[in-house]
C-alpha cells in the first residue's frame, strides 16, 4: 500500500469510528416532540405534492421541498418511523464527514493528525450541535451543510458534465428547502472565482439562472416576502428579548437590528461569542458569574481562529500568486462567512450558521496542515517548541468539546424522552388536535418509538463535565 | 527529519486520540453490555421514576408492571430519609418533578390511604406543597400532620 493510500484508509477508519460514536448517541434520541412529532402529524392526511403546494406559498418562509421528505419517507418506512429517520441522520453525517476527507484530501500523517483536528472543530463548535442534537425527522440545517459542502467538493474535482447537473441538483434541492439553501450557489461560484473548475462555467450559469428563478417565484410571482421583526424572541445584549421588545427598539429601524445580528453571526462564528445574539462572556465579566464552558468555547474558537490567521499571514505570498488546493480551501472560509452571517439577519441562530462552520473547520485544517508543515523543518528550536505546545494545548481543548458533544446528545434525549412522556399534555397546549385516524397512528407509534426504541445512553460520570461542557448546544 | 515530521503531529493530536478513544470505550460498552461504561437501566418502575426516566417507567406499566406495587431500588439512588421499598407514586413525588407525578398518576400509580397520608405530610414538610396535594386523600389537610406528627423525623 503506497504512502498516500495508507493514510487515506486511516482517514476513513475515523469517519467511520466518529460517525459510529456520535451516531450511537444519536440514535438514543427519539424524534423531538417541538418540528418534529407535530409535523409528521400535520402531514399525516396528505400526500407529499399536497405538501409541497401548500409549503410554497406560506407567509414569510419558501420552504416548498422541507417537508415533502416526511411524508415519502413516512410511506417508504411502514411505520418504522425511527429506524428509517435514525439512518436518514446517521447517514448524513458520515456524507457530511466523508465530504470533508475528499475535499480536504489527506495524503500525510500530519495531514491525518490536522483532519482529526478538523473534525473535532467541526462536531465539537458551538454551530454544529444543533445539527446532530436537535432531532427533527430530517436535519435540513445538516441536509443544507452537506449540499453546500457537496457543490465545493465537485468544483474541486477534475471537470466532468455529471458534476454540473448533481451541483444544479444540490442547490435546487437546498434552495427549495432553506433560506440558507443559497449557500450552495455561493460556494459554487466562489469555488469558480478561486480557479476550480470541477463545476464549468455552464454549471455556474445554470445555478445563478436557478437563483434568479428563485427570486422572481418568491417575491415577485408569490410574493412569499421575508420573515418581519416581530416572528419570534431573540437574543439581545445580555438576555433574550420578546418580539415586542424589539419591535419596540427597532420597530422604526429594523436594519440596526439586522446589523447587530449579521455582526453577531460573523463574532460568533470566530469567537464563539455571542450565543444565540447573547453576549455570555462579555456578561460574564460585567455580572457574573463566568462559567468555565463560556471561557473554554472562546478560547477554543478564537484559538482556531489565531490559527487561521496566522495560515493567511503564512501563506500571503502564495494567495497573490499561484494557489494550492488547500490555499483555496482556506480561502472559501471568508466568503461562506459573511454569506453564511447575512441569513442570520432576523434572528441569530447558532445552527444557522453550521455551514460557515464546516468551512471554519475545513480551514482549521489547512491552517494546521501548514503550521505542522513549517514547524517541521525547524525541529528543537524554542520557538517551534512553543508552538507545539501551544498547538497541543488548542487540541487538548477541543478535545474536551468534543466529548462534551456526545454528552450533550445524550442529554437532550433524556429531555426529549421526558416529553414524550406527558406527550398528551404537551399536544394541548400547542392545540395540536388529533381528529384523524392518521394522525392518532402516527402519535401512537412515535410514541412507543420514544418510549420504547431510545434507551438513554450510558455515560460515566465526571465531576467536572457539568463545568466544562458546553450543555446549552 | 522524518521522525521529527511525524512526532509533532502525533503530540497535537495525541489529546484527540484519547478524546476518541473514550467516547469509542463509552460506546462499545453501552452497546455490548461489556466493560465499565455499560448501561445500568432502571430495573423497575420505582427506579426508572426515581431516575426521572418516566418514559422508561411507562414503558413498564404498558408492559405489565403493576403501578401500586412496592419495588426495592438501589440505595445509590436515594437520598437521607427516603424510603428503599418504594410504590411508583411515591418514588415519582421523591423527584420533586409534579410532571414526573402527574404521569404517574395517569399511568395509573396510587398509594394506600395510610401511605398517601404520610406522603403527603412528608412532601409537605419539604416544601412540596404542590406534589403533596398530588397525593393527598380527599379529607387530608396540612394540620392534620402536625396534630399526628406524620412524616416528621423520617
Amino acid at each position: 500500500m503506497s504512502g498516500a493510500r495508507l493514510w487515506r484508509v486511516l482517514t476513513l477508519l475515523l469517519v467511520v469510528v466518529v460517525t459510529a460514536t456520535l451516531g450511537y448517541f444519536m440514535t438514543r434520541e427519539p424524534i423531538q416532540l417541538t418540528d418534529g412529532a407535530s409535523n409528521m402529524i400535520s402531514v399525516a392526511d396528505v400526500g407529499a405534492w399536497q405538501v409541497f403546494v401548500e409549503e410554497m406559498t406560506n407567509e414569510g418562509f419558501f420552504r416548498p421541498l422541507m417537508w415533502p421528505p416526511y411524508r415519502l419517507v413516512m410511506d417508504w418506512s411502514g411505520g418504522d418511523y425511527f429506524t428509517w429517520f435514525k439512518a436518514i441522520h446517521v447517514g448524513q453525517l458520515l456524507v457530511l464527514l466523508l465530504l470533508l476527507a475528499r475535499w480536504v484530501r489527506v495524503e500525510t500523517g500530519p495531514d491525518l493528525a490536522a483532519f482529526l483536528f478538523g473534525v473535532a472543530v467541526l462536531v465539537g463548535g458551538h454551530t454544529f450541535p444543533g445539527t446532530i442534537r436537535e432531532a427533527f425527522p430530517i436535519n435540513h440545517f445538516l441536509m443544507i451543510a452537506v449540499c453546500t459542502l457537496g457543490a465545493a467538493v465537485l468544483a474541486s474535482e477534475r471537470p466532468r458534465p455529471v458534476n454540473d447537473l448533481l451541483a444544479v441538483l444540490l442547490f435546487t434541492y437546498a434552495a427549495l428547502s432553506l433560506e440558507s439553501g443559497l449557500l450552495v450557489w455561493v460556494a459554487a461560484v466562489w469555488a469558480w472565482c478561486l480557479g476550480w473548475r470541477g463545476v464549468s462555467r455552464w454549471g455556474i450559469l445554470a445555478m445563478t439562472a436557478g437563483v434568479a428563478a428563485y427570486f422572481a417565484v418568491r417575491f415577485l410571482w408569490l410574493q412569499t416576502g421575508t420573515p418581519g421583526l416581530v416572528e419570534r424572541s431573540t437574543g439581545f445584549g445580555f438576555g433574550i428579548a420578546t418580539s415586542d421588545e424589539i419591535q419596540r427598539l427597532f420597530g422604526q429601524r429594523p436594519f440596526l437590528f439586522y446589523a447587530y445580528n449579521i455582526s453577531g453571526a460573523l463574532l460568533t462564528l470566530f469567537f464563539a461569542e455571542p450565543r444565540g445574539g447573547v453576549y455570555l462572556f462579555v456578561r460574564g465579566f460585567v455580572i457574573g458569574p463566568h462559567e468555565p464552558w463560556v471561557l473554554l468555547n472562546v478560547a477554543c474558537a478564537t484559538g482556531v481562529t489565531l490559527l487561521i490567521a496566522t495560515a493567511f499571514w503564512r501563506r500571503r505570498a502564495h494567495l497573490r500568486s499561484g494557489l494550492s488546493h488547500h490555499d483555496r480551501v482556506l480561502l472559501m472560509l471568508p466568503v461562506m462567512a459573511a454569506a453564511n452571517a447575512v441569513f442570520c439577519y432576523t434572528y441569530l441562530k447558532d445552527v444557522v450558521l453550521s455551514v460557515a462552520g464546516v468551512f471554519v473547520a475545513a480551514a482549521a485544517y489547512a491552517a494546521l496542515r501548514d503550521a505542522l508543515g513549517g514547524l517541521a523543518v525547524r525541529a528543537w528550536r524554542p520557538l517551534p517548541m512553543l508552538a507545539v505546545v501551544g498547538l497541543t494545548v488548542l487540541s487538548s481543548a477541543w478535545a474536551v468539546k468534543f466529548v462534551g458533544i456526545h454528552n450533550s446528545v445524550r442529554k437532550e434525549s433524556i429531555s426529549i424522552r421526558r416529553e414524550w412522556a406527558q406527550v398528551d399534555r404537551w399536544l394541548e397546549r400547542q392545540a395540536i388536535v388529533l381528529d384523524t385516524p392518521a394522525k392518532q397512528l402516527v402519535k401512537r407509534r412515535l410514541e412507543a418509538d420514544a418510549l420504547r426504541k431510545a434507551p438513554v445512553a450510558p455515560w460515566p460520570e465526571l465531576p467536572w463535565s457539568r463545568d466544562w461542557f458546553d450543555e446549552t448546544q | 527529519m522524518r521522525s521529527w515530521n511525524l512526532l509533532v503531529p502525533l503530540v497535537v493530536g495525541a489529546p484527540l486520540l484519547a478524546a476518541m478513544g473514550f467516547v469509542l470505550a463509552v460506546t462499545l460498552s453501552g452497546g455490548t453490555g461489556i466493560g465499565p461504561f455499560r448501561a445500568d437501566p432502571p430495573r423497575n418502575p420505582s427506579e426508572a421514576l426515581i431516575l426521572g426516566d418516566p418514559a422508561t417507567a411507562i414503558w413498564m406499566f404498558r408492559t405489565g408492571a403493576d403501578p401500586a406495587a412496592v419495588y426495592d431500588v438501589r440505595l445509590e439512588m436515594l437520598a437521607s430519609g427516603m424510603d428503599e421499598h418504594v410504590r411508583p407514586l411515591l418514588a415519582a413525588a421523591y423527584t420533586g418533578d409534579d410532571g414526573i407525578v402527574s404521569v404517574a398518576l395517569r399511568e395509573g400509580a396510587s398509594l394506600p390511604l395510610d401511605e398517601a397520608r404520610t406522603a403527603a405530610c412528608w412532601l409537605a414538610g419539604r416544601g412540596l406543597e404542590t406534589i403533596s396535594g398530588m397525593l393527598a386523600p380527599p379529607e387530608w389537610s396540612p394540620g392534620v400532620c402536625q396534630s399526628a406528627g406524620d412524616g416528621r423525623g423520617k
